[in-house]
């Protein structure tokens, strides 16, 4: 049986992991541990991280151990290539340095989870990606360039940066093309729009909630009483969310045109 | 719309979390339904929103070093009890047990010089270059498993002085040769060189 999350609502109901996540855990559970291996380090397709967390962090599922070290090399070597996508060599001095870092503290907290049985990893079986962006933006606070000599680093980027380079959501390219008309075949590059949305994340709050918000489709303004609108959202008018936007608009050519990208 | 304001702020965060596809449309639900979190709920669909997905398929089947060694560092931190946590001898090095005469015997059935094989006794050859097929091998030899083989192959270097400054690399600690390196440092023929190029991993 699956193990189920220990941190609990308020009534005492288990937290869930997503149901996607569920799933794979539910289908692997059902192999025999060679098996379990075998897809866990298998070269075909990716299981989510999710799915690692939950194996290597609890001692309770007895694997034996010569079980553990091919899931955790395989964990490892999956965590290293996402590190080296996201904390760059060639945006950062000390990105080694940093991706060290990130990994080692990764690495310590499931073996602290593992001799703890306390559950403080809850949230990477739930949502492991956001947990490594939280995580990877304090290491970058801690060790990255200041954040005045290098404005775009201390934040998270909006997209991911797919091999293929089309992963990239529409919405992001329409709002991009506003900062980037002299040259759109800048859009095609993954690495500025990387820049671009690490731009986007580095603006005030209330710039960024407003270019967020539209980002994911909220409309600005709608007649319809119902429908929720950014204005709604952010408890203020549209001609102020429309300044907004146009102040993060402003703000982000500016740092684009000064990183010269 | 009413709230219902009994759901702690961490329970709706996380639920929102959860949610297959956290899109404007399941964020708009959630801000009419708890709008006394509206401020965290719009800034944790942002985040959500821009982190990248880290699950693409593997890029690499052949783990690095840093795995080796990361494994190591893990099962060091895990309670003995623990069955992966690290008993204390399973990280010497069986060859450096062995007599004179047993390190001599044992570098001629791989036949390589007993230079070569210190290298490997020191740790400092770089695990990831060495060929399976040698080190399936050399563990047959020692009559250990590979996987064991590689957890001790894979700790800092012992390497001494006098072998050092055959590096290609600057001197320092944990620094380690490849394969190839060691190969060509090691005043083997070129005959064991080559069988010992063959065996390379495709």
């Amino acid at each position: 049986m699956v193990i189920p999350l220990k941190k609990t609502t308020k009534e005492g109901e288990p937290y869930r992991r997503r149901a996607e996540i569920e799933q794979v855990l539910d289908e692997l559970d059902q192999l025999a541990p060679d098996q379990l291996v075998h897809s866990l380090t298998s070269t075909q397709e990716a299981v989510p991280f999710e799915v690692y967390i939950y194996y290597l962090r609890h001692s309770e599922i007895r694997l034996a151990a010569k079980h553990l070290p091919p899931i955790f090399i395989a964990f490892y070597s999956r965590l290293e290539a996402a590190l080296r996508k996201t904390v760059s060599d060639a945006w950062l001095d000390h990105a080694v340095a940093i991706r060290e870092e990130i990994a080692e503290r990764v690495v310590e907290m499931i073996a602290k989870d593992r001799n703890s049985h306390e559950d403080n990893m809850y949230y990477w079986e739930t949502n492991f990606n956001h947990a490594l962006a939280n995580l990877r933006k304090d290491a970058l606070r801690k060790l990255g360039p200041a954040r005045e000599t290098d404005p775009l680093i201390n934040s998270e980027p909006l997209t991911h940066e797919s091999g293929d380079g089309h992963d990239i959501r529409p919405e992001v390219d329409i709002a991009a093309c506003d900062f980037i008309n002299p040259n759109p075949s800048k859009l095609d590059d993954a690495a500025f729009r990387l820049r671009l949305t690490d731009a986007i994340n580095d603006l005030p709050d209330n710039e960024r909630r407003a270019v967020g918000l539209l980002l994911q489709g909220m409309q600005i303004e709608s007649q319809d009483p119902e429908v929720m609108t950014i204005a709604k959202a952010l408890g203020c008018t549209d001609r102020t969310v429309r300044n907004r936007l146009q102040r993060a608009n402003q703000n982000l050519r500016v740092v684009l045109q000064a990183e010269d990208i | 719309m009413n709230t219902t304001s009994h759901e702690s702020k961490s329970d709706v965060l996380h639920a929102f979390s959860t949610e297959a596809n956290p899109d404007a449309d399941t964020l708009a639900r959630y801000l009419k339904r708890h709008p006394q979190y509206s401020e965290s709920l719009i800034d944790l669909s942002i985040e959500l929103f821009s982190a990248q997905s880290f699950d693409e398929a593997p890029a690499e089947a052949v783990p690095s070093d840093n795995a080796q060694r990361a494994w190591s560092t893990f099962q060091s931190m895990l309670r003995p009890e623990d069955p992966a946590s690290t008993a204390p001898s399973a990280m010497v090095n069986p060859l450096s047990s062995l007599d004179k005469q047993q390190f001599k015997e044992l570098a001629r059935e791989l036949n390589v010089n007993r230079l070569f094989l210190s290298l490997l006794r020191d740790n400092a050859i770089q695990v990831a270059t060495i060929p399976r097929q040698f080190l399936a091998s050399l563990a047959e030899l020692l009559n250990i498993p590979i996987e064991g083989l590689q957890r001790v192959l894979v700790a800092p270097t012992t390497i001494s002085e006098g072998v050092r400054y055959k590096a290609s690399g600057k001197p320092g600690s944990g620094d380690k040769i490849t394969f190839e390196e060691a190969l060509t440092h090691s005043h083997l023929s070129d005959e064991q060189q080559s069988v010992l190029r063959e065996m390379k991993d495709l």
